[in-house]
This record gives structure tokens, C-alpha cells and sequence, in this order.
């Protein structure tokens, strides 16, 4: 899976948000985002996914434009997004997107809740899910059309220790299988304990991308120094 | 006023019942418990013109408020705030501008809707549509506004957003819908002007009521009030119902 920024740039009201970046980015596995707020991890996300057009340059994977190949990937938003309907219909939803019939919906389904042990709560309107509840289900929803990559917008941020770690290990089952992860966090322990490989974000910059072994090692920027201390 | 009406000749002044009001309270039940040819004829016309006219405005009232909702363009504000403000259109005038273009010498004279069903709910439709659609926006926007990353990020088509919005939106919508078939089956301005108040073919209730209260008739204008008034209840506590079942799902972000 390559992800690739050609010269790429996102401005917004004359300001420069992201870029310049001509980054050539392999997925091995997990890949962490870090960066401090406001660094521009999010828009680096929402670029990566194809929820917004560089204003110049180009983002690809294998080649192919981020914004017309969305439904082979997933998005998971730092916050909870639930439609006024079941879990199950909230889960079902990209499926419907793509366009799969029925038979083929419920069949996965089954899976689905099952992988995020929500089967009990699947006819269960998704407002009254748990903060953990609706990030597992979130998850499933973006692994429902079986795509190669998911993309998460710190995803644990708002759940407690308890939920993080169910949610944890939902990714490593999910990982085992061969897809492969972009994951926004602030947590560094949970990075050190995930991530294959690193890119460090500052001021709109990709500053590091290198194995996450290498990056906890020894950071080559100081500012990705000064945030690995915590500073 | 009562030196001004004592001042008329006989027939001018306004007619009186003479009879005691619990006589007419019970003819009136009377009317309404036995089945009344008469009455439920007038009932039924109602129904179906209102109806009609409610179904025809929310076929394009809905779509266009979703779509409202949906759309990041130059003008979207100003045509929500003409909506809304299109809600609060005088009936009689609605009547009006439909009479001129159903009468023989109008641009659709030639289709012969004048004092016709058709014309009456033509009228409602019209008087309606803002109704409809300005409360469609207005429930479906903050479902929008939530939805829309998700839907979004799934890449879903525009058809997909305005039929999921849409079923989202439905316990509002229902509302909605309600709200105006409320207007059109309480609306008399309009209906008289267009519809002509023909006995058998055009009289409504509230054309009725208007109608039979000055011919001194109030027994058939009180029951026709009454299930007027019951209809609206009725109305209300959908309302109420279809609020209290949409409230279950309302969480829906953040």
C-alpha cells in the first residue's frame, strides 16, 4: 500500500494549512500520526482519506486520486458520529453506500457485530451505546465494505482506560488480518505499543516518517525530541 | 354595534337562534352520533381535499427542504428565510392569485378547475408548501450538520444523503406534514374563493361553518366545529407521539 504526496498543498482562506509535501509513504502495518494540536494531523487525515481536495499537488494511493476511491477505505472520527437509527443500520450504512445487496449485508453483518461483541445490542437504537460502544462499532463500520485501510482521527481521545484497551484489541485482531492502520493519537505509550512506523507532523510539516523503533530511538527533529519528552 | 344592528332593516340584521344552548348542544351530538348524510359527506370532502393537498406538497415541499439542508450555495440563507417567511401567507390572498389564474380569462381558464375540488386543492397545496418545506429544513439541517463527515467519508452518492436525511429526519418530517395538513383542513379563505362553497361539490367544513353560523343553522356549524376541533387534537397528539418515538435516537453526535 503506498501513499503518495505529489508537491501537495492545502490552503484555506490564503492561509498554507499543509504542505508543501512530497512524501512517499509505505504502509507496513500501523502507522502512527503524531504531532502537537494544531499541527495539522487531522487535515493530514481528511487528505489522506480524500475528504478534501489539496489545493495543489495531488494525493494517490497506488496511483490512484485519494477523493475518488473513499469507499476503499475507512474513517473514524475522533467524535462520535451515530445516525438516529439501530446498530445495525448504523454499521450497514457504507455497505448501503456501495451499493451491496441485502443478502450480502446481513451476511457480513453477522461478522461485524460479532467482532465488535455487539451482537446482544444490534437492534438497540446506537444512541444509547457507550462511549467505548460506539468507537467499536465506529470501527466495524469502517472495516464493513473490507477495505485495505482505515484511517483513525484519535479514535480512544474521549474513552477511559477500560474501553481504550477492548478497543485496542479489537485493532490487533483487525491488524492480524492485513489491514493496515493511519492513526492520529496523543498518546504516546499507546504509539510505542502499536505503531510499525511514525510521521511526526509540525507546523503543517511531515517532519519525520521512519520506522516507529528508529523515531522512539532517537527523534532527528527537536521538536519531535521536545514532544517524545513530553515537553 | 347593538344601536348599529338595531338601526338595519329585519332582513339585514344578523340571525339569531332563539333556542336554548343545551337544545342545540344535543341536536348537535345527535347529528354527529347518527351518521348524518349530510355532515359526514362535508366531513369526508374535507378529508380528501386536505389530504390530497398535504401528499401533493410534501412530494416536492420534502426533497426541496432536504435539499435546502444539504446545499452550500450563494442565496441558500435568503431562500430559507423567504420560506419561512412564504409561512405566513395571507390564504385569501393565495385565493386570489389562484382564482386569476383559473378563471376563464386567466392563463389556465381553459382547464375549467375553477369552483372545483382540483382549485381547492390547488390552494391548500400552495398555501402549505412553505409550511412544509421550511419546518423540513429546519428539522433535517442538524442532522446534516452531523451527518455529513460520515457520509461523506463513505462517499455516498447525493440521492443516498437526501433519502438517508430524509428517513432520519422522519418523526420531524411526520410533524411537519401534520402541521400542514393542520393548516389545509382549518383553512376557509382561500377554499371559499376558489371552490365557491358549491353545496355537494365544494363545501368544506370550515366553508360550512362560516356559511351555516349566518343562516342561524348552528347545529350542523357546532358539529362540524366539534370534529374540527377534534381533528386538530387528534393532529396534536401524532405530534406528540411522533416526538416522544424520534426522541429515542436523537443523540447523534459529539
Amino acid at each position: 500500500m503506498n501513499l503518495t504526496f505529489n508537491n501537495m498543498t492545502f490552503t484555506a482562506d490564503g492561509k498554507n494549512l499543509l504542505g508543501p509535501l512530497d512524501e512517499n509513504i509505505t504502509l507496513n502495518g500501523i502507522t502512527c500520526v503524531l504531532g502537537y494540536n494544531g499541527a495539522g494531523k487531522s487535515l493530514f487525515l481528511e487528505l489522506c482519506h480524500g475528504m478534501l481536495e489539496p489545493t495543489i499537488g495531488a494525493v494517490e494511493w497506488n496511483g490512484a486520486p485519494a477523493i475518488t476511491t473513499r469507499q476503499k477505505r475507512g474513517y473514524i472520527f475522533q467524535h462520535r458520529i451515530t445516525l438516529r437509527r439501530s446498530v445495525r443500520q448504523n454499521i450497514a450504512l457504507p455497505m448501503q453506500a456501495a451499493g451491496w445487496s441485502h443478502a450480502d449485508i446481513n451476511a457480513r453483518m453477522v461478522e461485524l457485530l460479532d467482532m465488535a461483541q455487539l451482537s446482544a445490542k444490534s437492534d438497540e437504537p446506537a444512541a444509547v451505546l457507550s462511549g467505548g460502544e460506539v468507537q467499536r462499532m465506529a470501527l466495524v463500520r469502517a472495516l464493513a465494505t473490507r477495505p485495505n485501510v482505515v484511517i483513525m482521527d484519535e479514535p480512544t481521545s474521549s474513552l477511559d482506560p477500560g474501553a481504550t484497551t477492548k478497543f485496542e484489541n479489537l485493532i490487533k485482531e483487525v491488524a492480524s488480518l492485513g489491514v493496515k492502520f493511519i492513526w492520529a493519537t496523543h498518546n504516546i505509550s499507546q504509539a510505542q505499543r502499536f505503531a510499525d512506523d511514525i510521521i511526526f507532523i509540525s507546523n503543517g510539516c511531515v517532519t519525520e516518517n521512519t520506522p516507529a523503533a528508529t523515531f522512539f530511538a532517537q527523534p532527528t527533529s527537536d521538536v519531535a525530541r521536545a514532544y517524545v519528552k513530553g515537553q | 354595534m347593538n344601536s348599529t344592528f338595531r338601526n338595519l332593516p329585519p332582513r339585514a340584521r344578523p340571525q339569531r337562534s332563539e333556542r336554548p344552548v343545551l337544545e342545540i348542544l344535543s341536536t348537535t351530538l345527535r347529528l354527529i352520533t347518527s351518521g348524518d348524510a349530510t355532515l359526514w359527506g362535508i366531513v369526508g370532502l374535507s378529508l380528501r381535499i386536505s389530504l390530497t393537498a398535504t401528499l401533493i406538497a410534501a412530494i416536492v415541499a420534502i426533497p426541496l427542504g432536504t435539499a435546502l439542508s444539504m446545499g452550500r450555495f450563494w442565496g441558500r440563507r435568503g431562500i430559507i428565510a423567504l420560506s419561512s417567511s412564504l409561512m405566513a401567507l395571507p390564504p385569501v390572498v393565495v385565493g386570489l392569485a389562484i382564482y386569476l389564474l383559473l378563471s376563464r380569462s386567466g392563463p389556465l381558464g381553459e382547464l375549467g378547475l375553477l369552483f372545483t375540488p382540483i382549485a381547492m386543492i390547488i390552494a391548500q397545496s400552495v398555501l402549505i408548501f412553505p409550511i412544509i418545506m421550511a419546518l423540513t429544513t429546519e428539522a433535517v439541517t442538524p442532522i446534516e450538520t452531523a451527518y455529513r463527515p460520515l457520509l461523506h467519508s463513505v462517499d455516498a452518492s447525493r440521492w443516498f444523503r437526501l433519502r438517508t436525511l430524509i428517513i432520519d429526519a422522519r418523526f420531524a418530517i411526520f410533524t411537519a406534514l401534520l402541521a400542514g395538513f393542520g393548516r389545509a383542513i382549518a383553512e376557509v379563505g382561500a377554499v371559499i374563493i376558489v371552490g365557491g362553497n358549491i353545496n355537494g361539490l365544494t363545501r368544506v367544513m370550515t366553508t360550512t361553518i362560516a356559511l351555516e353560523t349566518s343562516k342561524g343553522n348552528l347545529e350542523l356549524a357546532m358539529a362540524l366545529g366539534i370534529i374540527l376541533i377534534l381533528l386538530a387534537v387528534i393532529v396534536n397528539v401524532f405530534i406528540h407521539i411522533l416526538k416522544s418515538m424520534g426522541a429515542k435516537y436523537q443523540r447523534v453526535s459529539r
